[in-house]
Order: structure tokens, then C-alpha cells, then sequence
């Protein structure tokens, strides 16, 4: 048997059929993120709640969605709901967007993972905070959002966006439902060409993929230097000496030497 | 809405049969990986520029780009490209019918899990401090041995919740195999 060549420029020409549809592929994950976040808000505050049976239920849910893989809530979500949709309020619901049964399976995921994130960093501002701003005559619901949650933010960021690029990973499994996004339509194109250029086109989605979570990276890691600013007391220049020093030492300093070398 | 309780139970344990394909793949793919994994940590550390920088583009790829993609992309490629080995050498072997699909599973989780536990590994070696090794060697040990005593027992501690949730995480990725 003969093969065709890899065609690298096959990969470039297809990047730009595939970019339009990265726009679903982003829809669906920052609307996952948005709702997500807010239902994840709602989750620890049920966690963080006086009320027994509402902190379990919380705690229950994290545990349960935490030990589900995507791919099967996302097959529970798309042929169960409109079945117990139908079956509790007898609406059909089988018409709507694929995207709104992806958005749906993701804001359950997301809000699992990031309630943990959540209380995780409002446990870590210690407790005087709170108290010292209510002793100043704040109300106990001011202290909380102009004190606590600054504070809880910034400590929060990097795992929420651990959680933002895990999810937005996740979300490749949105084709499988059906969804035309940035994998489906690499799937459309390669059964147009009868089967040829699956590697080419994989590749193209993975490079795209890669550069949005570096982006991602990149963009979590300057927020969290801009917020951390007014908690060192250092001046911007300072922090970038300090950074040079530390990668000499780095460098110099830590030097491992293996059994290889 | 009604569902039937009774097909539940049944597909209950014919599903059940299928755990022992799942774990196989989950310890198959930590016991591939967890060797090169740490050889690819211990490079990094060193480091060797080429072999560094090469390590640490791998890594990225894999961690920033969608596990249901990996397996995807491997999947049409590695048949073409065995197929190729196995015609060169001349062997009379059929790749196509012989090999198991559970074969790609195992090289594509091996490959996702070499990156996050070469991650793991490098995490666990920074904490343990440089003087364990120079104690070592200023004992008469040989880097090896010092290696294999001291320093990976302890890196062990650091690195064990690590692994466990990679572990987890393993066997919920080995869902996408299907």
C-alpha cells in the first residue's frame, strides 16, 4: 500500500476554514464560564452555609460531579433532559441548540469545580479581616464584599484558571453531540475528503487549541501581577530586578545533576 | 418519563465487565510513563538546552491541547505509521487487522501521562533540598545510588497526592476511549 505524504500545507489552509468556528467553541465555554461561576458562587455559599442539609446537598453534588467524567454527563445531559423535561412540565424540548445542552453539561462541571476553588480561598482569608472591618462599623455584608472577597480574588485566580483551560478542554467533547464547533467542523472536513487529511486537520485543531491556552496562560498570569501589585508594597521595578535574580538563582543555584549525566 | 429499573440492573453488570478493560489501561499507561516521565524530569533540571527546551514544548503541547484530540490525532496516525515500520522491515504482518484498538489506547494515555507526571516528578525533585545530594556523594555514594536511597524516597512523599489525582484523572480520561 502507498501513502500521501504528510501535507503541511494542507494544515495551513485549513486553519483559516477552521477559525470561524472557534467562535462556537469560545461561545459555549464563556457562557459555561459565566453561568458556571455563578452557580459555583451559589454552591459555596450553600457549603459555607449554617444550615446542615444544604451544606451536604453542596457537598454531595462537588463529590459526585467531581467522580463524573465529562463525556458521560454530557451523554446524561443531552438524551435524558429533554425526556425529564418532557416528563415533569410535558414540553418538548428536543428542537433546541446542541450548544444549549453543551452550555448546560459545562455549567454543572464548571460550578462543581470552581465552588471548591471558591471556598478554598475564602477559608485562606483569615478571619480578623472580617472582624476587624466589622469593628469599624461595617455592615457584615459589606465587610464580606469590600474586604473578604478582594482578598479571596486574588488568591482564587490562579486555580480558577487552572479550571478556565481544563474546561475550555473539555469542551472539545461538545462534538460529540453533535455540535458544529471547532472539532466538528474539522470531523465535516474530513469527510468531505472521504477520510483523507484527518492528521493535518487534528493537527490544525490541536495548534489552535494550544494557542488559546497559552493565551489563557498568559493573560491569568498578568491579572494576577496587576492585583498582587498593592499587597507587596514594591514598585514595579523592584518586583523585575527581584524576578531576575531569581531566575539566576535558579539557574546557578539548583542545580541537579542526574544519573544520565 | 418511566425508566426501566430492571434494564438498569441488567446493563448494571454487563458494564461492570468492562471495569477490568479500563483499569488494565489506566496501570498500563502510569507504568509505561512513570520511567520516562522522570528521565524527562530529571533532564529538565539539568539543564541540557536542547533536550530541555524540547521537553518543555512537549509538555505545553500536551497539557494545553484537548485529550479527545490526542486520541483522535493518534489514532489515524500511528496505524499508517506502524504500518510503515512493519513494511520496511519486511515483515509479512497486517497491522491493519492485527492490532488492538486498547493497543493506541495504552501509547495515547502513556504519552498524556509522560507530560503531567514528568510535571509531578520535576515539582517533587525542586523540593528536595541540594545538600541531600551533596551529602550523598561526599559519602562515597555514586549519583545513581544516591539517587535510588536518598533523593526519590523522599521526592516519593512529596510527589504521592500528585499522582493520585493524575490517577483519577486517568481513569476518567479512559472514559473517552470508546
Amino acid at each position: 500500500m502507498n501513502y500521501r505524504p504528510f501535507d503541511p500545507s494542507f494544515l495551513l489552509q485549513s486553519i483559516p476554514a477552521l477559525l470561524p468556528y472557534l467562535q462556537i467553541t469560545l461561545f459555549v465555554g464563556i457562557s459555561s464560564i459565566v453561568f458556571g461561576s455563578i452557580f459555583g458562587i451559589l454552591l459555596t455559599k450553600a457549603k459555607l452555609s449554617s444550615i446542615g442539609p444544604l451544606r451536604w446537598l453542596a457537598q454531595g453534588y462537588t463529590y459526585v460531579m467531581r467522580c463524573t467524567p465529562s463525556i458521560v454527563l454530557l451523554f446524561i445531559v443531552f438524551y435524558g433532559l429533554p425526556k425529564l423535561v418532557d416528563g415533569l412540565f410535558n414540553y418538548q424540548i428536543d428542537d433546541w441548540d446542541r450548544s444549549v445542552f453543551a452550555i448546560i453539561t459545562f455549567v454543572l462541571l464548571f460550578g462543581a469545580y470552581v465552588s471548591e476553588v471558591f471556598r478554598s480561598a475564602y477559608l485562606a482569608v483569615p478571619r480578623g479581616q472580617y472582624e476587624a472591618a466589622v469593628s469599624i462599623g461595617l455592615t457584615p455584608l459589606q465587610a464580606v464584599i469590600q474586604v473578604v472577597i478582594p482578598q479571596a480574588m486574588i488568591i482564587a485566580l490562579p486555580n480558577f484558571g487552572n479550571s478556565v483551560i481544563n474546561l475550555l478542554k473539555e469542551g472539545a467533547l461538545a462534538y460529540t453531540i453533535g455540535l458544529i464547533d471547532l472539532i466538528g467542523k474539522g470531523n465535516l472536513i474530513i469527510s468531505q475528503n472521504f477520510g483523507a487529511y484527518a492528521i493535518e486537520i487534528y493537527l490544525a485543531c490541536m495548534f489552535i487549541y494550544w494557542v488559546m491556552a497559552l493565551l489563557i496562560e498568559k493573560v491569568f498570569f498578568i491579572i494576577e501581577k496587576r492585583l498582587d501589585k498593592g499587597q507587596t508594597l514594591k514598585t514595579v521595578q523592584t518586583v523585575k530586578q527581584d524576578k531576575k535574580r531569581a531566575r539566576l538563582f535558579l539557574i546557578k543555584g539548583v542545580k541537579f545533576h542526574g544519573p544520565g549525566s | 418519563m418511566d425508566l426501566d429499573l430492571d434494564f438498569m440492573y441488567e446493563t448494571f453488570f454487563k458494564i461492570l465487565g468492562g471495569i477490568s478493560t479500563t483499569l488494565e489501561l489506566t496501570i498500563l499507561s502510569l507504568l509505561l510513563a512513570a520511567p520516562i516521565a522522570f528521565y524527562m524530569a530529571v533532564l529538565r533540571l539539568n539543564d541540557a538546552k536542547i533536550s530541555s527546551g524540547a521537553v518543555r514544548v512537549y509538555v505545553s503541547f500536551v497539557r494545553g491541547t484537548p485529550i479527545i484530540l490526542q486520541i483522535l490525532l493518534l489514532y489515524s496516525l500511528l496505524p499508517s505509521v506502524l504500518n510503515t515500520i512493519v513494511q520496511t522491515l519486511g515483515i509479512n504482518f497486517n497491522v491493519f487487522d492485527a492490532m488492538d484498538p486498547f493497543f493506541y489506547a495504552v501509547v495515547v494515555f502513556s504519552l498524556n501521562t509522560i507530560a503531567l507526571l514528568s510535571e509531578v516528578f520535576r515539582s517533587a525533585l525542586i523540593s528536595i533540598s541540594k545538600g541531600q545530594l551533596e551529602a550523598g556523594l561526599s559519602i562515597g555514594l555514586t549519583r545513581f545510588q544516591v539517587y535510588i536511597h536518598v533523593i526519590i524516597p523522599q521526592a516519593m512523599v512529596v510527589a504521592l497526592p500528585n499522582i493520585c489525582n493524575i490517577t483519577v484523572n486517568l481513569i476518567k480520561g479512559t472514559s473517552l476511549a470508546f
